[in-house]
């Protein structure tokens, strides 16, 4: 059997995968599950610095579900992404939950450990994590949500600018000057 | 190491600036926390709103169900919840129309809350179980319930992995379908007596109330036969082998035997992967397990069919999904057609 591959840039062809399941999501619970799957480990890491416990974030990422499966028959892209759209539902759902809960806990105190099977074995030694954390604290809460959205939620600048209401070129150059920043801090 | 995951975040980081890279590694790495396996496992959807629009289910209906309910109890007014969902997924509709699903009718009340199990569907693929639950007229009402996550085991001790679950409803009445994947290892035709365990029922939503259990049923089904066929069909790219080893037929679901290889190297891949008919993605769930073994399940009722063409295969590499890669490949597409025999 003849059969020619392309490779696609992964972005594009997860993005049009994901219009597909969005489009079907409404009435196939299976469509449904599938989003969730593909979403749940990015909306869990996004939300988690968040919570006083792995258990509060696992609690929270469900409620986003929750909140999305709702939403979703009124989803219309519109130039915002479907991963943007579930963000800003993430991201809500953090702001009502901080409110609440008023977290305690600590960016340099956030020990959960890493997936070993996703990053293939590159897992943070105990001090290195301390440091980073170090770092991280003394960021603003606007810069942290950013690296969130971009390290643990997976997005690109053009996705995080739907989330958060910015121009994509500002997203990109807040982002560069923020890891600039924990260059310079990193070597002081 | 540092230079590949900084290679994901080609925008941030120069690659001539190995102290950047180190660092765009670290926060990869420190934003990659470990996901509790509960969490992955026990997706949450309620598909309650697509289950009332289906039924016609109406607030004012609602209403006089659950005055229904205060007369006559709440069997009778939870079972369409429970029918929409079993019917809502193509395969189990495709067995229930050929008379195959059977009533199991068993109830056991714990702390106040009754689960009614109501019929059961075994086949050499996968075990539907659908059940309906009573709680408590106290319980707060919340229609994000989770209900249960259950476990299934036979008589020789197997323990069946969890598929997908649907629900529908919440407090007091709601309505599940259980589903787990049978073993590979026998698709013939034959009785099986499992135990179904539900440790926990939760009618609040995530973080609302919960009830203990256990809820514990034990039953016998007949399991419907599967048909096997042997494709050993293979293709592959520059990189990436894909050969399909297996394939059961079952009335109620379709079950895929692939291995995932590289062709260049003895590495392991591992991904998710997507066959495509008629330009969507096939319905169904599936897993891979680290050594490139996937199975793939359809629920598409395939059961009459002699062949099943595919567009093309979609192959999302792990990771690829995690942090952003606008630029690299990270997504393989074979395209078909590819013909892959059902008899």
């Amino acid at each position: 059997m003849q059969s020619s591959v392309t490779f696609t840039n992964g972005r594009s062809a997860v993005a049009s995968d994901d219009a597909e399941l969005v489009r079907r999501a409404p009435g196939d619970a299976t469509a449904l599950g599938e989003l969730y799957q593909r979403y749940v480990a990015r909306v869990y890491r996004f939300v988690r610095p968040r919570c006083n416990s792995a258990d509060e974030a696992a609690d929270l990422t469900q409620q986003v579900f929750l909140k999305m499966a709702e939403a979703l028959p009124r989803y219309r892209e519109r130039g915002v992404p479907f991963a943007a759209w579930l963000f800003r539902i993430a991201r809500n759902a953090a702001i009502d939950h901080a409110r609440r809960h008023r977290p305690t806990v600590r960016w340099d105190s956030l020990t959960d450990a890493a997936a070993p099977d996703d990053v293939e074995g590159f897992v943070l030694s105990r001090e290195v994590r301390a440091r980073i954390g170090a770092l991280l604290s003394e960021l603003s809460a606007d810069e942290r949500e950013l690296l969130s959205l971009r390290f643990a939620a997976g997005l690109s600048s053009r996705e995080i600018a739907a989330v958060v209401g910015a121009s994509e070129a500002a997203v990109k150059k807040r982002l560069t000057r923020t890891i600039q920043r924990l260059k310079e801090r990193s070597n002081g | 190491m540092a230079k590949q995951f900084a290679s994901l975040y080609p925008d941030l980081v120069e690659s001539s600036d190995p102290v950047g890279q180190q660092l765009v590694a670290d926060l990869h790495a420190f934003f990659h926390l470990a996901v509790p396996s509960g969490l992955r496992a026990s997706p949450p959807l309620t598909a309650h709103r697509n289950a009332r629009v289906r039924l016609g289910w109406p607030r004012a209906a609602l209403v006089a169900a659950l005055a229904v309910f205060a007369l006559v109890g709440a069997t009778y007014v939870a079972l369409p919840l429970l029918q929409s969902l079993w019917s809502g997924d193509r395969g189990l509709d495709y067995v229930t129309r050929a008379s195959l699903a059977r009533d199991v009718n068993a109830t056991q009340t714990v702390n106040g809350v009754t689960v009614h199990l109501q019929r059961g569907y075994a086949d050499a693929n996968r075990v539907a179980l659908g059940y309906t639950v009573e709680f408590p007229q106290s319980t707060v009402a919340d229609r994000n319930a989770q209900l249960g996550v259950a476990t299934l085991t036979d008589e020789r001790g197997t323990v069946y992995r969890g598929l997908m679950s649907t629900y529908a409803g919440g407090s007091p009445l709601g309505a599940q379908v259980l589903n787990f994947e049978a073993p590979a290892s026998r698709i013939d035709a034959h009785d099986i007596t499992f135990t179904l365990s539900i440790p926990e029922m939760r009618a609040g939503g995530p973080g609302g109330q919960g009830f203990r259990g256990p809820w514990v049923f034990t039953f016998t089904l007949p399991s419907a036969a599967g048909r096997e066929t042997q494709p050993a069909l293979s293709v592959s790219t520059g990189e990436l082998g894909l050969t399909f080893t297996r394939i059961v037929v079952a009335p109620s679901a379709t079950r895929f035997d692939l291995r995932m290889t590289r062709t260049n190297s003895s590495g392991a891949v591992t991904g998710s992967i997507a066959p495509l008919v008629n330009g969507r993605v096939l319905t169904g769930a599936g897993h891979c397990e680290p050594d490139g073994q996937c199975i793939l399940m359809t629920t598409e009722p395939l059961f009459d069919a002699s062949t099943l063409t595919l567009d093309a295969v979609l192959i999302t590499l792990d990771g690829s999904g995690v942090a952003s890669s606008e630029a690299s490949p990270t997504q393989v597409r074979i395209e078909g057609p590819l013909v892959l025999p059902l008899r």
